[in-house]
């Protein structure tokens, strides 16, 4: 028997022209109702790519309600409205707040990562997130700190923390996912993305000819650039390599996980290239730039459909087995925090 | 539309908490109360369902569509005739319709890009005003005394300015204030503060209207009270205006537009949406810098000082340090010395006669 036997790959049956259609619509009503409509929108979004996302002729769903993301929404941007206020009026309870925002943050992602897994399902099925409150704690908190104690050296440590933690805490109805890996293959992710910023930064230092820009006067940088164009490129090159570092950290890092994740015996893949993923963020950057944001939902289809088709799944045994009750959560400050401040759980799927 | 007669669609269905899939056919005759979900293998009925208790799924796209049934039954399909049969709702029909890609499309994205427009002309800044006329003022003079205490741990150290020097330009800063609406007039003060060289003859309000000169300005305009005259206007006029509070409200209006709006965008692009948006917010800041001027002016005039103080104002930073020929105004917080002269002289002669 050949290990890719009877082995599923997943599949994204939506369109681009079908998905403009809905985004569009999303982003009109959004801006004539001042942002509230964003709620239904997210809630359209997700529902359009989890239900046409399908792994063995069964697919994936959302459930969470837009009133919940609109609640959730309003009392986060009411929050942060009230934190920037007294950050601008009180150094000191700016200072506070900060702290007691800093302290909350694991318990955000935990709620966040939960609301997520109870309101998606596949194949009927709800997933589920079950980790302790103090396990967050240990791996946003005391984790980050030891890495800034050690200078970041052990920051593998850490991305395998937080994919153990991120995965093994999640459930499909009753049965766990699991992972678990040494820690070779975080270093090597972590060293070939150095290795790739270091390269785009000599280029950068040798073009640059010098500290050119980035001086003391940041007027003398406005004016080294209007008078000479041309001083932007270094910049860019610089951008672009810590863009493929990025990229290439997060290809070896997603099919390390996948490769390493279990669900009731149930084996999985990911064949992604660092190289593919970098052509297609930076030419996908490049259209929606000059598309002005029209060719977006283009774009977001076109990643979408490149991780699919580089993910599979290597059945062993029925997977007519899983079984759960739907645990509902209406609890979306969480997710409504991770929407506007971009945290997530920094696991590699 | 429904074909005639057509009374079933086939698909398939899921037990309650189940992930087992069973080819299935749900079927719902008019007029009948009940819905049945059927094997499709062996015609078995697998649970039946009053319709009062069937949900329809909210229907995103041409994907498959669910049916959910009472007991936890859910049934999926393709077939989009069961949102006809399953009287899917007029409102959810509607933007159905609007979100399909045909000519009319074509509209919606007309609408986005004028509403975006107008969301960035006019929206933000009556958004922005409805958030100023909220802020009560004890907040804004906290952050006033915020921010000079983090100014003179970090930048400025005390004035060495003359006690009389003080005391004159604080009779001007005096006039002025008195010449304005009585209603405008509570919460100025004027302060000095010795700046680096660097920043050199320097005057900036703000939001509680705290007005700070550098020293290096009032040392070098010391003899021309019309000159100090014009630039406290100028700063009285974003205060009167609210500039500095309506720019902070503004950015933060699109920092949650862009992340709640936007949506997932990818990471550099995010990047570059959020600075892009601070570049474009400069040319506000320059509209903002113009209008204090021409409030200045008018402040200054009343009050009895010659506006080409102002100008002379202007006339000696250029000589300090010049616009150079190749500066573009696109990529400054402030218009250009020589743009700011001419409106002054317009100014003075609309006013002459």
């Amino acid at each position: 028997m050949t290990p890719y036997q009877n082995i599923e790959q997943f599949e994204f049956k939506g369109n681009a022209k079908e998905w403009f259609g809905i985004w569009i619509t999303n982003v009109l009503l959004s801006i004539v109702t001042l942002g509230i409509y964003s709620a239904w929108a997210k809630v359209r979004t997700k529902k359009y790519f989890y239900q046409n996302t399908y792994i063995a002729g069964r697919n994936f769903d959302y459930h969470a309600t837009p009133k919940q993301i609109l609640i959730g929404r309003l009392i986060v941007v009411a929050g942060l409205v009230i934190f920037y206020m007294a950050n601008a009026a009180s150094p000191l309870a700016g200072g506070i707040l900060s702290l007691v925002l800093f302290a909350i943050v694991p318990i955000l992602i935990l709620r966040s990562t939960r609301f997520n897994a109870r309101n998606s399902s596949w194949s009927n099925v709800r997933f589920n997130f079950d980790q302790r409150t103090g396990k967050a704690y240990e791996v946003y908190l005391l984790y980050p700190i030891l890495m800034g104690v050690t200078l970041y050296t052990t920051q593998p440590f850490w991305a395998r923390a937080k994919n153990r933690f991120g995965i093994n805490g999640h459930l499909l109805g009753r049965t766990r996912f699991k992972f678990d890996s040494g820690v070779g293959p975080f270093y090597l992710a972590s060293i070939s993305a150095v290795v790739v910023f270091a390269i785009g930064f000599a280029i950068f230092f040798a073009l640059s000819d010098g500290p050119l820009l980035l001086g003391e006067n940041p007027a003398d940088d406005v004016r080294t650039i209007a008078n000479n164009p041309q001083a932007l490129a270094p910049i860019g090159i610089l951008i672009l390599s810590f863009a493929a570092a990025r990229v290439v950290y997060d290809a070896l890092l997603r099919n390390h996980v996948y490769g390493h994740m279990t669900l009731a015996g149930h084996a999985f893949r990911s064949t992604v290239s660092p190289l593919d993923v970098l052509v297609l963020t930076i030419s996908n950057m490049l259209m929606v730039v000059f598309s002005l944001g029209l060719l977006l939902p283009y774009t977001q289809v076109r990643m979408h459909r490149y991780w699919t088709e580089n993910t599979f799944v290597q059945p062993n045994g029925s997977i007519d087995a899983f079984y759960g009750e739907m645990i509902a959560d209406s609890s979306a400050i969480g997710d409504a925090y991770s929407d506007i401040e971009g945290i997530d759980l920094g696991i590699a799927l | 539309m429904l074909p005639e007669g057509k009374t079933k669609v086939t698909g398939r269905a899921f037990a309650p908490g189940s992930s087992e899939l069973i080819e299935a056919e749900l079927v719902c005759r008019p007029n009948s109360p009940e819905l049945f979900l059927l094997n499709s293998a062996d015609r078995s009925i697998l649970t039946r369902s009053p319709r009062a208790q069937a949900e329809l799924g909210s229907v995103v796209g041409s994907g498959p569509v669910n049916v959910m049934l009472s007991g936890g039954w859910l049934f999926q399909t393709e077939d989009h005739d069961v949102t006809a049969l399953m009287d899917e709702s007029f409102s959810s029909r509607t933007l159905r319709s609007w979100e399909a890609v045909r000519p009319r499309l074509l509209i919606a994205v007309a609408a986005t890009a004028f509403c975006v427009w107008l969301l960035w002309k006019y929206g933000l800044d009556i958004l922005a005003s409805l958030a100023v006329a909220a802020t009560p003022p004890g907040l804004t003079s906290a952050m006033d005394v915020a921010t000079m205490q983090t100014i003179d741990t970090t930048l400025a150290d005390e004035t060495q300015l003359s006690a009389p020097l003080q005391a004159k330009v604080q009779t001007i800063f005096k006039t002025l204030v008195d010449a304005l609406p009585p209603e405008e007039q509570p919460g100025f003060t004027l302060q000095f503060r010795k700046f680096p060289e660097s920043l050199g003859p320097n005057a900036f309000a703000l939001p509680g209207g705290t007005l700070v000169m550098t020293d290096a300005l009032v040392g070098q305009f010391q003899e021309d009270p019309d000159a100090l005259s014009g630039v406290l206007g100028h700063e009285i006029g974003h205060k009167v205006e609210a500039h500095g509070l309506r720019q902070l409200y503004r950015s933060l209006s699109v920092y949650f537009l862009v992340a709640l709006i936007a949506g997932d965008t990818g990471p550099i692009l995010e990047d570059f949406l959020f600075e892009g948006q601070l570049l474009l917010q400069l040319s506000h800041s320059r509209a903002h810098e113009r209008s204090a001027d021409d409030f200045g002016l008018a402040l200054m005039r009343n009050a009895g000082y010659d506006p080409k103080g102002l100008k002379r104002f202007f006339a000696t930073l250029e000589d300090l340090a010049p616009d150079s020929e190749t500066d573009s105004e696109w990529l400054s917080t402030h218009p250009l010395n020589k743009d700011r002269i001419d409106r002054i002289d317009a100014f003075i002669k609309e006013n002459r006669h």
